[in-house]
Parts: structure tokens; C-alpha cells; sequence
């Protein structure tokens, strides 16, 4: 048994976070990021090159697709980094994550030299094109079309909730090329550009602002048979590789362990009043739960991780390290509000004049950790879904 | 009976009223409005209801009030949570409350009429740096001088400051505590940036206030009284908040087809829609018996504190539950259910933090 990174891993750790730290602009609001503005958008796409040079972006790819073919303890040290500083790579994660591995996957030649290098350059942005507004939890009753003609296809249809889509180079789009089809047997997918005549993006606002969700129309957009990436008709399976792919990659309760660790900081501060919130006892036990928790959320992830280290592949342990992340999460901001106050409550907005204790150091970490917690049991796979998925492959239960 | 939950025929004519005026006038836009462009261009709607009686329902006859109670003002303020309703209801009807009754240091009847009416704004500055309910935090100092009086105060969090032409704030008094009326030329008003809707400042005051400024002095108590009203306001303010998202949540479950079903129909979401029904239906059974308690004179802090702790933590797992049913479209600023969250939130905040309010049970249990 191990429960520990050793020197070298440690090493690598601490220059990943020194580099981040260094190159971080001001305006980068701590833990939650800042996606909202176009300056960090473009800030995002500096500092992927940025990795890119220093050889960190993909450097879990094989050799031949410009990647380092290091290991996976190695690439989740670097996505801990990148979660605890508010995910600095922006939307690359997920072409990094799974949009990337399933072009190498399923792509043509063509499709790789075209993508691959770019994806590992740090200059393109996909966003995810799979949710439609009947189409959730229930995503093979997806109705946007791509109908073949001759050698092309025609989309016509709606997709809501994209992230980023306002600013991304490619869709990563599933549509349906047979409608006569069983649901899931007449999917394709498809490597759209954004620029093609017939794309209409309508940004939603969201309770975290303008720019992360987005409603885009499909109107007798035209692309070419090249543009599908995988089997005619069998995009479902390259999208399901996907998802499971896009669950486990994400870091979450790194974040959470860096906003646990600046409740703990805040609490031993003395108040204006002389007061100290470390002294009392129920804070004292609430900060304790959720470091646990944060420990637990850890292990079961890092289990997911040496499975695939060791060339296994997670199944039920998938979800149930996914359902421990984004509870974490919920908790931690519900715990840190509730902790704080009215202060925590204050939004990102240095300096504001009322702010009597000086905590607006804080730049609404907890407000804006809350925010962004709603749509974490949400987003990418609802836990009522891994739930399903648990009871089912974990424990035997029959599918309801 | 010695358990009756039925209210009177007066309450239940008030609250039938009530639930009538606020769905005519108060829409889910008003908080749109009053996020994108500030709480000055709600009140148009403010002043309507204070004309018919909604600013002034528990203060006395003579200063045009309503003379009701507590359990009145939660009914209302039911009504106004189940809307996101950004209108001072509850700290100005708690403050005005206050104001009526110091029946020993009466304020010039003309400005209590004018509150009561809601013509003038009142709202509650209580809490200071240490961000604690407790009256024993107080710092603001009150003291006589030369038959005026002159305040010192530093007031966080104070809602609705932005538009309050008065605050009634909590000081230190000799050897016990005060109730002052401040008028807002009088402070300095530093707005914060904070989730609520509820124009939140920093209320600085430095100032001398003629005798009939002073609203109330005397023992804790005189403070306790006023946050109890606010307290029992705010959770019905919750509860109903709640219960709006519980409704739009399980009017959706019985809508929204997925994978050829009412998504009602899975067993994941029907529980979830129990366990709101659960915390709701709780949440104001203990309201309204705290509300009733203070009205009849009762000892009452232990369960002011108990709605407080249950609809606190009740109130945000039923907003939990409503976003989980909703996915991702209960996240969009035109849903709704973002807008119940977000006040829902912040009252939370105000109730305090669920273990302090579990403290004063335990300290009535005699642990
Ligand atoms: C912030 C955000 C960003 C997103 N980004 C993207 C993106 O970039 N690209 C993209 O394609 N999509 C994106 N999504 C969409 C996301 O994938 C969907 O929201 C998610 O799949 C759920 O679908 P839905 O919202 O339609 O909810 P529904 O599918 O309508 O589900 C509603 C509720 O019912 C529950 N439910 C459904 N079926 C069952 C069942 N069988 N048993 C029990 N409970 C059930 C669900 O768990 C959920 O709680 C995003 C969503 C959010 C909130």
C-alpha cells in the first residue's frame, strides 16, 4: 500500500503551481476562475500555448501526436493544479480530456492532422454540442438532423446549454443521420465549424452571468462527409467514450481542498470584534467534516486513477468518485456561506467600501463557489443518472 | 382544542387578501428589474402597497396601522418570498412594529403614520462587524447630551439601505439598549456588492437625534423584540420561497416527458419531491407557532431560534432538490426558480448560522 506522492511527483507539483502562480493575471478571481470577460477568455488561450511550450498540455498523449506519454498520476497532479486555480486552460480542458483522445481514436488521417497538432498547440476551442432541449439525461432522443446528401451533410435543429459556445473555433456535435433508426443506432457525430453559414449562437444567462451556457441554431448548415468523426450512424459510442472520459477528468475537489483550506485560514483570523470563529467548537467540527469528506472524495478518485494506471476499466467506481466530487463541492460552499455570513455572501468586486472586517479579500470565492456549484450534479451526467448507473453495475440492482 | 391550526376568519380573509394584491402586484420581473437596474425602480410598487395597508399591519390604530400580529406578517411575507418579491416588507413592518408600540416614548404621531403608510422607508440596522445577531455584540453606543442624544454606529449588512429615508438601529444605552431612529441624512450609506437584491450598505452614523428619536430603552429584551419580528418575517419569507420552488418543481415533474414518462414518474424525483414537502410543510408549522408565541406574550426566543435553524437549512435543500428536478433550466436568470434561489440564499444568512440557533434550544433545554 501507498497513500503517498513520493519526491519527484511532489517536485513536479510545486513547479506546476509556481508557474501558474506566476503567470496568472490580476483580475483572476482565485479558486472560481473568470470566464466571463473576453480578456480572460483570450488569457485562457495565452496560457495553453503557454503549457503547450513547456511541453504540460498534452503530455499524457502518445509521441506521435506531439504528447510526452507520461503517466496518469502525472496529468492528475497537473489537472489538481489547474482545478485549484480556477481551471486556467478555460474550455481546452475538454479537448484535452476526451475531445483530443477520441479524434485519435476514431479520426481519418486527415481528421488527425488537422486537429491534433492544434489540440496540443493550445489554439483551438470546441465547445459540446450534445444537449438539445428534449434532450437531457435522455440524449439519444436527440432530434437535430444531418441528413446525407451526396457528399455532404445537411444540420438543421437546436442545441442548448453549449458552453462556450460563443467563442469557440468547432462544435463537437451530435446529430441524427437515420432517423428510421433505433434511437441510439442513428447518431452520428460530427466536427462542425463554428463559422459555417447557418450557425446561430444565442447566449443564456445564467445565475453565473452572460457566456457560459448558449442556445445554437443549426439552419441548413452544410458540412462535408469529412467532417464526421467516427462510424456513419454510430456516434453514440464515440460520444458515450466521451462522456465517460469527460467524468473522470476533472479535478473538482482540488478546488475544493483550496477553499476548505481558506476557511481555515479565516476562521483563525480574529474578527473585528475580537472574536475568533476557530474557538468554537460546531466550526471547529464543520471544517473537520469537510476536510474528511474532501479525503474521501480524493481516495475514491484516485482509485478511478491507479485502475487506469494499472490498464483497467472503472466502471461503477466512475460515478461514485464523480458523485463524491460534486457533493464535495456543494458542501463546501454551503458550509463556507453559511460560515461567513453575510460576508460571504459579497460578490467578486475588490474593495468594496462597506466591507468592515476586510474580508472582501476574499473576492467572493464562497458567492461565486456557490453559483458555480448548482449545476455540478447537474451538468455533464445528473447524479440521479450515476446513481442509476451505481445501483445497476455496483451493486447488481435491476435497471429501472 | 388545544392544538388548533385553523386561522380565524379575519386571518384567513387577511391572508386570501394578501395572496390577491401581491400576485397583482409583484412579478418575478420586479427582481430582474431590481438585479439589473437597482430596488429605486421597484418601489412604485412599494408605495402602492403601502397605501393599502401593507406597511403598517402590525402598527397601531392611531398611527394607521392594521393592528395585527406577527402570524399576519408571516402570511404575508409568504406571499412576497413565493415571488422574490425585493420589497422591504418584513424589517419595514418589524421596525414600524417596534416604533408603535413604545408606547412610553412615543415618536411624533404624524412621522409614525408616515411609516406605517409606507411613504417613508424604515428599515432595521442591526448587526455590526462581528455579523452576529446577539445583542450582546453590540457596539453602537447611544448617550444623552444635553436632552439630545448623539449615536455611534457602524452597521453592516443593513438591508434595504439604499432606499431607506430612516434606519431604526440597536445601541448601547447606559447600562442597557436602545432603539434609535436615525433619518438617513444623518448616515453615511456605503453599498455593498452582495447575492440578495436587497440593497445592502454599510450604514455609518454619527449624529445628534432629538428626544423623540428615541424609540425604546431598557433591557435586551427591547432588541430581542424587534430581531423575534424580523426572525419570524424572514422564515415565512423563506417558507414561502420554498414552497414556490417545490410547486414549480413538481409542476414539472408531472410535465416533462423523458425517456417516455412524466419524469415525476421515477422514484429518484418523486422522493425528492417528499422531501421538499417535508421541509416546507415543517418550516411553517414551526413559523407560525413562534409568530403566535411572541404575539401571545408567550416566551418565544428559543423557538424564533428553532424556525430559524429548521427553515434555514430547510428552505436551501428544498431549493436543492427544485434545481435537481429542473436540470440545467432552472440555472437560466429567465427561470424563475434562479431568482427564489437567490433570495433564499441570502435570507439564509439573515436567519444566522443553523448550530448558534440550535445553541439557544439547547440553552431553553436547560443543557
Ligand atoms: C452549466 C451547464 C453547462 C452545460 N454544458 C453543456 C455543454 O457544453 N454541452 C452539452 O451538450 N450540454 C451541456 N449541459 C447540459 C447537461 O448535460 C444537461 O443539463 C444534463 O444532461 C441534464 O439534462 P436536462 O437539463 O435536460 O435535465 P433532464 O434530463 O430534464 O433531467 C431533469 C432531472 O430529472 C432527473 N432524471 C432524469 N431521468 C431520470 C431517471 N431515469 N431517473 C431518475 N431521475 C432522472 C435528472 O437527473 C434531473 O435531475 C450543461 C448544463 C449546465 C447546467
Amino acid at each position: 500500500m501507498e497513500f503517498e506522492f513520493n519526491d519527484e511527483e511532489a517536485a513536479y507539483r510545486r513547479e506546476v503551481r509556481e508557474f501558474v502562480r506566476d503567470n496568472l493575471p490580476a483580475e483572476w478571481s482565485g479558486h472560481m476562475g473568470f470566464l466571463q470577460s473576453d480578456e480572460s477568455f483570450e488569457f485562457t488561450r495565452r496560457f495553453c500555448q503557454a503549457l503547450a511550450e513547456k511541453g504540460w498540455l498534452t503530455m499524457a498523449w502518445p509521441k506521435e501526436y506531439g504528447g510526452a506519454e507520461a503517466g496518469y498520476w502525472k496529468q492528475t497532479i497537473f489537472r489538481e493544479e489547474m482545478w485549484a486555480q480556477g481551471e486556467p486552460r478555460g474550455p481546452q480542458y475538454m479537448s484535452l480530456n476526451y475531445i483530443g483522445p477520441s479524434i485519435m481514436e476514431y479520426g481519418t488521417p486527415e481528421q488527425k492532422a488537422a486537429f491534433l497538432p492544434r489540440i496540443a498547440g493550445g489554439t483551438i476551442v470546441f465547445c459540446q454540442g450534445f444537449s438539445e432541449p428534449d434532450a437531457g439525461t435522455d440524449l439519444a432522443s436527440l432530434k437535430t438532423a444531418a441528413l446525407r446528401q451526396g457528399d455532404e451533410y445537411v444540420i438543421n435543429g437546436e442545441k442548448i446549454w453549449t458552453s462556450y459556445a460563443h467563442k469557440a473555433d468547432y462544435c463537437y456535435l451530435l446529430a441524427r443521420s437515420d432517423p428510421e433508426a433505433p434511437k441510439h443506432k442513428g447518431i452520428s457525430l460530427f466536427l462542425v465549424p463554428m463559422d459555417t453559414p447557418g450557425i446561430t449562437v444565442r447566449p443564456i444567462r445564467s445565475m453565473s452571468g452572460w457566456g457560459d451556457i448558449n442556445n445554437v441554431f443549426f439552419d441548413d448548415v452544410h458540412v462535408p462527409v469529412g467532417a464526421r468523426l467516427g462510424p456513419e450512424h454510430g456516434g453514440w459510442y464515440v460520444a458515450t467514450g466521451s462522456l465517460n472520459n469527460e467524468r473522470i477528468g476533472v479535478a473538482r475537489w482540488a478546488r475544493a481542498k483550496a477553499l476548505i483550506d481558506t476557511l481555515v485560514e479565516l476562521v483563525d483570523k480574529p474578527l473585528p470584534n475580537g472574536r475568533r470563529l476557530a474557538d468554537e467548537p460546531r466550526v471547529r467540527q464543520k471544517l473537520a467534516d469537510l476536510e474528511i469528506s474532501f479525503r474521501a472524495a480524493r481516495l475514491m478518485n484516485y482509485r478511478v486513477v491507479s485502475q487506469i494506471e494499472e490498464g483497467l476499466q472503472p466502471s461503477w467506481e466512475a460515478s461514485l468518485a464523480r458523485l463524491h466530487s460534486v457533493l464535495l463541492d456543494q458542501k463546501v460552499a454551503a458550509v463556507g456561506l453559511e460560515i461567513l455570513g453575510h460576508y460571504g455572501l459579497m460578490r467578486h468586486e475588490a474593495g468594496q467600501d462597506g466591507d468592515a472586517a476586510g474580508i472582501s479579500g476574499l473576492d467572493g470565492a464562497f458567492e461565486g463557489a456557490w453559483r458555480g456549484a448548482i449545476p455540478a450534479t447537474i451538468a455533464a451526467g445528473t447524479i440521479e443518472i450515476q446513481k442509476n448507473l451505481i445501483a445497476n453495475r455496483g451493486l447488481g440492482l435491476p435497471r429501472s | 382544542m388545544p392544538y388548533d391550526f385553523r386561522l380565524s376568519e379575519e386571518q384567513l380573509l387577511f391572508q386570501r387578501e394578501a395572496t390577491r394584491v401581491i400576485s397583482e402586484m409583484v412579478s418575478f420581473d420586479m427582481a430582474r428589474t431590481a438585479e439589473d437596474h437597482g430596488l429605486a425602480h421597484v418601489m412604485d410598487r412599494w408605495r402602492r402597497l403601502g397605501d393599502l395597508g401593507y406597511a403598517g399591519i402590525c402598527a397601531a390604530e392611531q398611527h394607521c396601522g392594521g393592528e395585527l400580529g406577527l402570524v399576519e406578517l408571516t402570511l404575508l411575507a409568504e406571499q412576497a418570498g413565493a415571488r422574490a418579491a425585493p420589497l422591504p416588507l418584513v424589517w419595514h413592518n418589524a421596525a414600524v412594529r417596534s416604533i408603535s408600540r413604545a408606547a412610553d416614548r412615543p415618536v411624533r404621531p404624524e412621522l409614525a403614520a408616515e411609516l406605517a403608510s409606507g411613504r417613508q422607508i424604515v428599515t432595521v440596522a442591526h448587526l455590526e462587524a462581528g455579523d452576529t445577531a446577539d445583542p450582546r455584540s453590540i457596539e453602537a453606543e447611544l448617550a444623552e447630551q444635553g436632552g439630545q442624544f448623539r449615536l455611534i454606529a457602524r452597521k453592516t449588512f443593513v438591508p434595504f439601505a439604499t432606499i431607506a429615508q430612516y434606519f431604526l438601529a440597536t445601541a448601547r444605552f447606559g447600562d442597557g439598549y436602545a432603539l434609535a431612529l436615525v433619518p438617513s441624512e444623518s448616515a453615511t450609506v456605503s453599498p455593498y456588492r452582495s447575492t440578495g437584491r436587497d440593497g445592502r450598505a454599510m450604514v455609518a452614523v454619527d449624529a445628534t437625534l432629538s428626544q423623540d428619536m428615541l424609540v425604546a430603552s431598557g433591557d435586551a429584551s427591547i432588541v430581542e423584540d424587534l430581531l423575534g419580528a424580523v426572525q419570524v418575517g424572514l422564515c415565512g419569507y423563506a417558507t414561502g420561497a420554498s414552497r414556490a420552488a417545490m410547486d414549480m418543481a413538481v409542476a414539472y415533474a408531472k410535465d416533462r416527458i423523458i425517456f417516455g414518462r412524466a419524469l415525476g414518474s421515477f422514484q429518484a424525483v418523486a422522493h425528492r419531491a417528499a422531501d421538499m414537502l417535508y421541509d416546507v410543510e415543517g418550516g411553517q408549522l414551526l413559523t407560525l407557532e413562534a409568530a403566535w408565541r411572541i404575539d401571545s406574550g408567550r416566551p418565544a426566543g428559543d423557538y424564533v431560534a428553532g424556525a430559524c435553524a429548521y427553515v434555514g437549512a430547510g428552505s436551501q435543500r428544498v431549493l436543492a432538490h427544485a434545481h435537481q428536478i429542473h436540470g440545467a433550466i432552472g440555472f437560466t436568470f429567465e427561470h424563475n426558480l434562479s431568482l427564489l434561489s437567490t433570495v433564499v440564499k441570502a435570507t439564509a444568512a439573515d436567519l444566522g448560522r443553523e448550530d448558534v440557533n440550535q445553541e439557544k434550544v439547547a440553552v431553553a433545554l436547560g443543557i
